[in-house]
């Protein structure tokens, strides 16, 4: 029993260890100069701290093999260190109609959402972005086969500040852009 | 010291009742898998909004898909959906078996495995709550398997499970905290405000924009979000502030499920503190619970 007890101890340290890694190396990529120019001093200190938690390509191979198996792999950094005051809406537009995607549930929709993150969070990753355009625009000509070609809008909001808006009083900046086009042949054009 | 330490590890003599933590896992994860169950094809087949090969790129060659079973299935006839389907079916009836009590542990580790292939699968669609219904069926299975163990191991395996969940939180609402005070946003307010803007509907925005006259109001739910996240640990271990910290957690993630509606987030992070540290609550009717699973399990020993 007591060596069992040792085990489980031993166990529990070691996750504390991997969490603090984890928890710490999701910092270390707020160290390029546009994400580290908004922290505050305090914040820059503990990026600057957090990459004493780097380790190698090994180790940290195995904790990201144990991380995904308990469903701790993601980090915790939520809405951090600072808030977008950008909202992106993502519309698939035919004929000058958009095109409602048939999901039904909220949660299936927040879903979705997140795989827009995904995708506006790489909008400038030419192979990441078609990879996934292709894949929704081969959907929706499936689901609706009297479409050619589908127009990707992105309808941009920017909040002002609370500063701002006490000044000037409240108001929503908003652009539409004609993003990307494709066509049922799986061509992606950049507009 | 070490005694000290096996002591609170192992010897935490009050807390939720096993059997309750089991039941209330179980039927979170079934509320859970019903919320996406009628566009199960749109999210994880290979033919749906982001087909199954799109996601599958980001996951480790370790990494349970549902593609490795496609191809075995159709052996059997079966196309991609109809596989899914026989997964899906698969997962409800072990939550089920786990609420009936049986064959507990054995179920307990395929709802566990089906969620994580389905996770892995759909991986651009899934998010923060996917992977703490993950975690959480990861500390069912652990509760679950310890009930294999003799008697007198159950109860101090048991209790070493709740304090890994309780060290567990202290870290995710820690670095939750850390993560919002590196930045400015969350110290000058307007982090909440954003968050207003961006993330709820538009009567929410609409009735707060007359709190824009009272900066203070966003300082203050600013600074006290990142205060009870990044001092969770040593509140949640203070005699003192354990309940009331307690309260405001629970009121944080009831904001988030309300105002953001983001319902299986806030919902899981309150049963997840729930299970950890629930007994502090001193509620009436789980006290009730508590000793009428007790006089159950005491009946059933006597027969």
């Amino acid at each position: 029993m007591k060596t069992f007890k040792y085990i489980l101890i031993g166990y529990l340290i070691t996750h504390i260890t991997f969490m603090l890694i984890v928890g710490f190396t999701s910092f270390t990529g707020l160290k390029d100069k546009k994400s580290y120019e908004t922290l505050n001093p305090a914040g820059q200190a503990i990026v600057d701290f957090s990459s004493l938690f780097e380790c190698s390509k090994s180790v940290n191979d195995f904790i990201y093999f144990y991380s995904i198996f308990t469903g701790t792999n993601r980090g915790y950094s939520f809405f951090s260190p600072n808030v977008a005051e950008t909202k992106v809406d993502i519309a698939f537009v035919a004929d000058g109609n958009r095109i409602e995607l048939p999901l039904l549930t909220q949660e299936s929709k927040l879903k979705f959402e997140c795989a827009n993150l995904h995708f506006k969070s790489n909008i400038f990753d030419e192979e990441e972005r078609d990879v996934i355009l292709r894949s929704i625009s081969s959907y929706l000509f499936s689901a609706n086969p009297d479409i050619d070609k589908i127009d990707v809008y992105l309808h941009l909001s920017k909040y002002m500040d609370l500063q701002t808006a006490r000044d000037l009083g409240y108001g929503v900046k908003r652009k539409s852009i004609l993003g990307f086009s494709a066509t049922k042949k799986e061509k992606i054009a950049k507009n | 010291m070490i005694t000290k330490i096996e002591s609170f590890i192992f010897k935490n003599s009050i807390s939720i009742n096993r059997t309750l933590v089991i039941k209330l896992i179980t039927v979170f994860a079934l509320v859970n898998i019903l919320t996406v169950l009628p566009d199960v094809f749109h999210i994880f087949s290979d033919q749906g909004i982001i087909k199954s090969q799109v996601n599958q790129r980001y996951a480790f060659w370790y990494q349970p898909v549902l593609n490795w079973f496609f191809k075995s299935f159709s052996y059997f006839g079966l196309n991609a959906n109809a596989t899914l389907l026989v997964f899906i079916f698969i997962y409800i009836s072990s939550l089920i078996a786990i609420l009936l009590n049986f064959k507990r542990t054995g179920f307990a580790f395929v709802a566990w495995f089906i969620h994580f292939t389905l996770i892995n699968s759909a991986y651009l669609f899934s998010y923060g709550a996917d992977y703490f219904m993950s975690f959480t069926l990861f500390i069912n299975l652990a509760v679950c398997s310890s009930l294999l163990f003799k008697k007198d191991i159950q109860s101090s395996l048991y209790s070493f499970i709740i304090r890994f969940l309780q060290i567990h939180l202290c870290l995710v609402y820690f670095f939750a905290g850390l993560g919002k005070a590196l930045g400015t946003d969350w110290i000058d307010g307007n982090a909440i405000w954003f968050v207003i803007n961006t993330y709820t509907s538009d009567s929410v925005i609409e009735n707060s924009l007359p709190l824009i006259a009272y900066p203070m109001f966003f300082k203050i739910l600013g600074w006290g979000t990142v205060a009870l996240e990044l001092l969770y640990p040593i509140l949640m271990f203070t005699k003192f502030t354990r309940k009331v910290t307690l309260w405001l957690v629970v009121l944080l993630h009831v904001g988030i499920a309300v105002f953001m509606e983001f319902y299986t987030f806030g919902s899981i992070m309150i049963l997840l503190n729930f299970i950890a540290f629930g007994q502090h609550f001193k509620l009436k009717f789980i006290e009730k619970i508590n000793i009428k699973i007790k006089t159950k399990s005491l009946e059933t020993r006597a027969i």
